[in-house]
């Protein structure tokens, strides 16, 4: 009976407290309106943990591109994932895609990195994720691509000087080959059914390789799910929950 | 015009460097930004290249803000 009673005064004032606290933060944010004309923006407490990379446009290679072109610059966006990486603060990373390809090294820089990250990833494709973009979406734990958005598979191409030998195309072969090692390994399509989108002809027009649409990415098992932002943060926040669990148990042992 | 040739679009039709020079990447405040300079010598913003999201909801980092007072380059 005494703890009830102990407890209920605790409560007591602990809430006067709070209101006291309330009338502080009302007084301070009256004079920022006062001297700022403004009040902050509301923060999320504080840092977020969920950092946001966008992949859109043209992922610029070696080459600068003229500046009216949107371009995702992979000088810059690799040094953001390491810095994401490093920061305790940053719980998971979700990577946005609309994308319309670009240099293939390029491309797979960035895909390795964000493979190789140890924190959850989660990517959406909205919009496009064509060419180099592909394995960029698959490089993530998990994928989720929107139902609209669609993903054009084709052969690597080539631009410049080209010389007229075997050898280069030996060497574009080989050049493909890294695209779809990287792609069969990093998602759940198999490496025959990859191939028959990449070389199938009469569905661009004046290429060859296939447009595949939201659900039948998911069908051939390239991406995980159809989904939007909603179901990425979601999936995300689980998967972070999950490693912190993880994590405990392993210090517990 | 349907061009027939394997040279990409910028070696035909080149851009003038002028082009390139107006924009360049600033860390203001800690947030990356890619900048352009406007015809009376100030610098507007054209994106921000941060991955914190709380960044894209600041009204002071919106494109087309100017920037005011200091900031260092990052990158150019």
């Amino acid at each position: 009976m005494m703890k009830k009673n102990e407890q209920y005064i605790q409560r007591e004032s602990s809430e006067s407290e709070g209101s006291d606290k309330q009338e502080n933060k009302e007084s301070s944010i009256v004079d920022k309106i006062q001297q700022l004309g403004q009040t902050n923006v509301p923060q999320m407490g504080h840092d977020s943990k969920i950092h946001c990379l966008t992949i859109v446009g043209q992922i610029e290679g070696h080459i600068q591109l003229p500046p009216q072109n949107k371009t995702t610059k992979y000088e810059h966006v690799i040094p953001q994932i390491v810095a994401i990486e490093q920061n305790p603060n940053i719980e998971g990373l979700l990577v946005i895609l609309n994308t319309v390809g670009g240099d293939v090294e390029a491309g797979l820089a960035i895909a390795e990195m964000l493979a190789s990250l140890s924190k959850p990833t989660v990517s959406i494709v909205l919009g496009g994720g064509h060419s180099i973009g592909v394995p960029i979406a698959v490089s993530c734990n998990y994928s989720i691509i929107a139902e609209s958005a669609t993903m054009t598979i084709h052969p690597v191409r080539l631009t410049g000087l080209v010389i007229g030998v075997p050898q280069t195309f030996e060497y574009l072969d080989k050049m493909q080959d890294r695209v779809i090692n990287f792609v069969t390994k990093h998602s759940n399509i198999k490496e025959e059914k990859f191939k028959e989108l990449m070389f199938s002809m009469g569905n661009l027009t004046r290429d060859i390789g296939t447009n595949v649409v939201g659900g039948d990415a998911v069908e051939y098992g390239l991406i995980d799910a159809v989904g939007g932002v909603g179901q990425a943060i979601k999936k995300l926040n689980e998967m972070i929950e999950q490693s912190s669990e993880k994590e405990k148990k392993q210090m517990l042992q | 015009m349907i061009l027939y040739t394997m040279m990409p679009n910028e070696f035909i039709f080149p851009t003038a460097e002028s082009v390139y020079e107006k924009q360049s990447i600033v860390t203001y405040n800690g947030v990356e930004l890619l900048v352009q300079q406007t015809e009376n010598s100030q610098y507007e913003i054209i994106r921000i290249l941060s991955s914190d999201p709380s960044h894209y909801l600041d009204q002071q980092y919106c494109p087309g803000q100017k920037l005011s007072g200091d900031f260092s380059r990052f990158y150019q």
